[in-house]
């Protein structure tokens, strides 16, 4: 029988196949930052459910989940700078269109 | 815990959304459903303030640097971005250096985080100043990403 965090494990788990797939597999650049902040969500998420096996989650549990919080929002905000400049630069949010970023 | 089967299946079903909707607009507000059903999954395993930050920094904050990057076009500059750049930098080291140089509380004596698993949430300063460093530093990068060419014109 499963228990609440192990419900919760799968889930994280689900929620990082898809966002991995959606990094490896969308053209738009936006939609491949929402990808990349749906691991991030996943991974904040699993941190909490492999500490709440016996109960509530520990506060270490929760301190580095905070801080994987920050780090996350700071991804997504460098990320999306990135994206700014790129889609000044090509004038789209194709990324097959960004081949002159290849060496 | 059926309850919670469904939850997890509400969250699982807005990140498919998320990715698979065809405007971008859609996925974002879908992806912010999926932080709220997070959310709500972490209050549901007892951690209320990650639950609260988790609402704060991903179905709030990301969500709005997503909708500006959708919208964002052309960064109407301020008059004077080098004053307000030194200002800004100023008034953080300032905070730094005053988080750094207050007397801190008695530290313990082992630092071992297996050990002392409350160091964290009780030493709350040293995790905030890390984060408050991250944030900087990231802030830092994004101003520099999107306004570099506007200084090489100058």
């Amino acid at each position: 029988m499963f228990g609440l965090s192990q419900v919760y494990l799968v889930t994280a788990l689900a929620l990082a196949t898809l966002g991995l797939y959606c990094i490896a597999s969308k053209r738009n650049i936006v939609k491949a930052v929402i990808g990349l902040e749906l691991v991030t969500v996943a991974v904040n998420l699993s941190i909490i459910a492999l500490n709440s096996a016996n109960g509530e989650p520990g506060p270490l549990a929760q301190s580095m989940a905070i801080l994987s919080m920050c780090v996350g929002a700071s991804i997504a905000a460098i990320a999306l700078a990135l994206v700014v400049n790129a889609v000044k630069h090509y004038g789209s949010v194709d990324l097959k269109e960004m081949k002159r970023l290849r060496w | 815990m059926m309850e919670h089967v469904v939850l997890s299946a509400a969250i699982v079903a807005s990140a498919i959304l998320a990715i698979e909707a065809r405007s971008a607009l859609k996925s974002v507000a879908f992806f912010c459903l999926t932080c709220v059903l997070v959310a709500l999954a972490m209050g549901a395993l007892g951690a209320i303030y990650v639950a609260v930050f988790q609402l704060a920094v991903y179905a709030g904050g990301v969500t709005v640097l997503l909708l500006t990057a959708l919208s964002f076009r052309e960064p109407k500059l301020p008059a004077k971005r080098e004053s307000l750049v030194a200002a800004v930098t100023a008034i953080a080291v300032l905070a730094v250096l005053l988080a750094v140089l207050s007397p801190p509380p008695a530290t313990p004596s082992s630092t071992s985080f297996t050990e002392k698993p409350y160091f964290l949430w009780t030493y709350r300063w040293v995790d905030v100043l890390v984060q408050a460093a991250i944030v900087f530093a990231s802030v830092m990068a994004v101003y520099v990403l999107l306004f570099r060419f506007k200084f090489r014109e100058g």
